[in-house]
């Protein structure tokens, strides 16, 4: 009998973060990261993701759950939630986008680098600078060296505003 | 999720691996964002990944931003230019970017025109640049209303490429094309002959869906491939009468025919491995037809019966083919013709559709045909109804009508008396409009109290429910 209760029992994976906190999860969850799907297919049940912090795991562990429970109902349910996931400050999303990379997540890599291109595309490169902290360390000749090579690029209107 | 953290571990600064998750790096500002610049700090590869995401312009915006950003456009491998209208500054400024593109491989080409005869000679030129890098998604649109973009030669053998849209291209039926890694292929706004379609099939054979839209000129459709798994067709363009269509398609899994059809009279001669079909395309009046195309209109009520009849008996055979389809999706049109049938007495076959989904762009809901439907789906477990609420536009036709208004008030608990649902576990309504308005202001409507009907009639006869939601919402578009 003991048998049978395991074998319906759902397979487990521990993964272990970066700061040494470990997390239980299905492993039809996990496989979602190629990453992990590679070490189980090794064998492995405990990853260690030397990569990957605590804060990040626990999100993208929420990712990978809501995900893995895709059904043909709930599709506008995930797509709030995947609004709300990237709806963070640049810190949470520069930790997930390497996170997410690591973990060879492509859906949620394409979400997150989307999410960071939005927020560069139509601004002038001020913009983009104070946007994301960005340090000019070009002399002021350099840079107007680089504007006219690629002149036609800069050509027309910047959004200016810093949303 | 259980959570165990490991006994005695503590943080300490030496675990870190990321020099600028260091707290002493961090100086909090007050939004609490910390002024660190990480983007600069991420690798090349995903810097290239947001990079690609955004209009290749845009990219080399990016490379004034700092010495970190200069040079990493260059080794792009995805590109996506958009001309407006011509001028040769924006020639030179595309072949500027593609001599300086470092990438061995090209991973996607986009590139839509406003005026593709203008730039004709240069747009072939950049595709072979594409095709030289082993490109393997192209997209090509002429934006124009009347200019069609004539398909570079060099994509015709491709053999690199995986997707494909293109989006008012011509290519000649007969040319010898060779994708042989092609898996999508998405055409919009083509005219195809009955070769371009053998044609396209015999040179893509590893194709796995095909997607045509506002499509017109051929009347057959046979896919004999194995692979082939995904079939789309969306809004036919051609309001000419009397146009038909056969699909031939034996290995197919999912088909959608949405939007209008016009006329069109789409048969389905062989889909015998459908699992999931959305049919929720509707059907023009002949007598409309005819006034849109300036022909004189015979006023008799009476003179589109015949008309109807057709497609009538186009929909009872819709339901003999899709009665092995766990997955139906279904629009007004459809329901409301088999609103019509059952006053007829016509029986629906018994269908082993488990998802059964009606999406509705109406103000009048058939819930007769609905009901139908359902009775004659045992297997059914989901059950959802997308009503889209619209403002009622004139109609030109009244066929049926006087079914579709009894159809509306039929008392559906005595009408299937005794019918259960053994298998209906969800059950969702959404009702959207355009504005603002609250599940309330819907009341009113007759068409609400009809659904209410319907819900009340489930509630009753569904043993094994386990969730009902209504939902009251905005659309977007």
């Amino acid at each position: 009998m003991a048998s049978t209760t395991e074998t319906k029992q759902k397979k487990m994976l521990i993964l272990k973060s970066a700061d040494n906190d470990e997390f239980e999860i299905e492993e039809s969850v996990g496989v979602q990261s190629e990453t992990i799907k590679n070490l189980v297919e090794d064998g492995f049940t405990f990853v260690p993701l030397p990569n990957v912090y605590t804060k990040a795991l626990i999100k993208i562990i929420d990712y990978l759950k809501k995900h893995a429970n895709k059904t043909d109902s709930n599709d506008e349910e995930i797509k709030t939630f995947d609004k709300d996931f990237v709806n963070t400050t640049f810190d949470d999303l520069f930790e997930l986008v390497s996170a997410a990379n690591y973990l060879h997540i492509s859906c949620l890599m394409n979400m997150l680098c989307q999410t960071i291109a939005d927020r560069i595309k139509d601004k002038s490169p001020e913009a983009v600078r104070k946007i994301f902290h960005i340090n000019c360390d070009y002399t002021p000749e350099e840079e107007a060296k680089i504007r006219k090579a690629n002149a036609q690029a800069f050509e027309g209107q910047f959004d200016e505003s810093l949303d | 999720m259980t959570e165990r953290r490991a006994l005695g571990e503590t943080r300490s600064p030496e675990n870190y691996q990321n020099p600028s998750a260091l707290p002493d790096q961090k100086s909090t500002m007050d939004s609490g964002e910390t002024a660190v610049d990480r983007i600069s700090q991420l690798p090349d590869c995903l810097l290239l990944q947001i990079l690609s995401l955004m209009p290749t312009d845009e990219t080399l915006v990016t490379s004034a931003l700092s010495k970190r950003w200069r040079y990493l456009w260059n080794s792009l491998d995805t590109f996506s230019f958009s001309i407006f209208d011509y001028h040769e500054g924006y020639v030179s400024y595309v072949d500027y970017v593609l001599a300086h593109s470092v990438s061995p491989k090209i991973k996607k080409f986009q590139l839509d025109s406003h005026e593709p005869g203008a730039y004709q000679s240069h747009i072939d030129r950049w595709f072979s640049f594409a095709v030289e890098k082993k490109v393997e998604n192209v997209e090509l649109r002429s934006n124009s209303d009347e200019e069609v973009c004539a398909l570079p030669e060099c994509l015709y053998t491709c053999s690199s490429l995986i997707t494909l849209v293109l989006g008012f291209c011509y290519f000649d039926a007969n040319v010898f094309i060779a994708w042989k890694s092609l898996k999508s292929i998405k055409l919009k706004w083509m005219v195809l002959s009955d070769d371009h379609i053998v044609n396209l099939l015999r040179g893509c054979p590893a194709l796995e869906t095909m997607e045509l839209s506002n499509f017109k000129g051929f009347s057959r459709l046979e896919i004999r491939s194995s692979k082939l798994k995904r079939l789309n067709l969306i809004e036919y363009n051609d309001e000419e009468i009397d146009h038909s269509l056969e699909i031939v398609a034996p290995y197919l899994q999912h088909l959608e025919i949405s939007k209008s059809l016009y006329g069109l009279k789409c048969r389905l001669v062989d889909v015998s491995s459908l699992v999931n079909a959305k049919l929720t395309f509707n059907i023009t009046c002949i007598k409309e037809i005819k006034y849109l195309l300036d022909d004189e209109v015979d006023d008799e009520e009476d003179s589109c019966r015949d008309y109807h009849q057709g497609f009538m008996i186009l929909v009872q055979d819709y339901l003999q083919k899709l009665s092995c389809a766990s997955k139906i999706t279904i629009g007004t049109w459809f329901t409301e013709v088999l609103c019509m049938l059952q006053f007829k007495g016509v029986p629906i076959p018994e269908l082993k559709c488990k998802y059964l989904t009606l999406e509705l762009h109406t103000k009048k809901f058939s819930a007769y045909g609905a009901a139908g439907l359902l009775r004659a789906s045992p297997d059914i477990e989901t059950f959802n109804i997308d009503i889209a609420a619209m403002h009622p536009v004139a109609n030109f036709c009244c066929f049926g009508s006087q079914d579709l208004a009894k159809g509306d008030n039929i008392e559906l608990q005595s009408w299937i008396s005794g019918f259960a649902f053994p298998n209906l576990k969800n059950v969702k309504i959404a009702i959207s409009s355009r504005s603002r308005i609250c599940l309330m202001d819907h009341l009113k409507w007759s068409y609400v109290k009809t659904l209410f009907k319907l819900s009340e009639f489930l509630l009753k006869n569904a043993s094994v429910l386990e969730k009902f939601v209504i939902i009251s919402k905005r659309r977007q578009y």
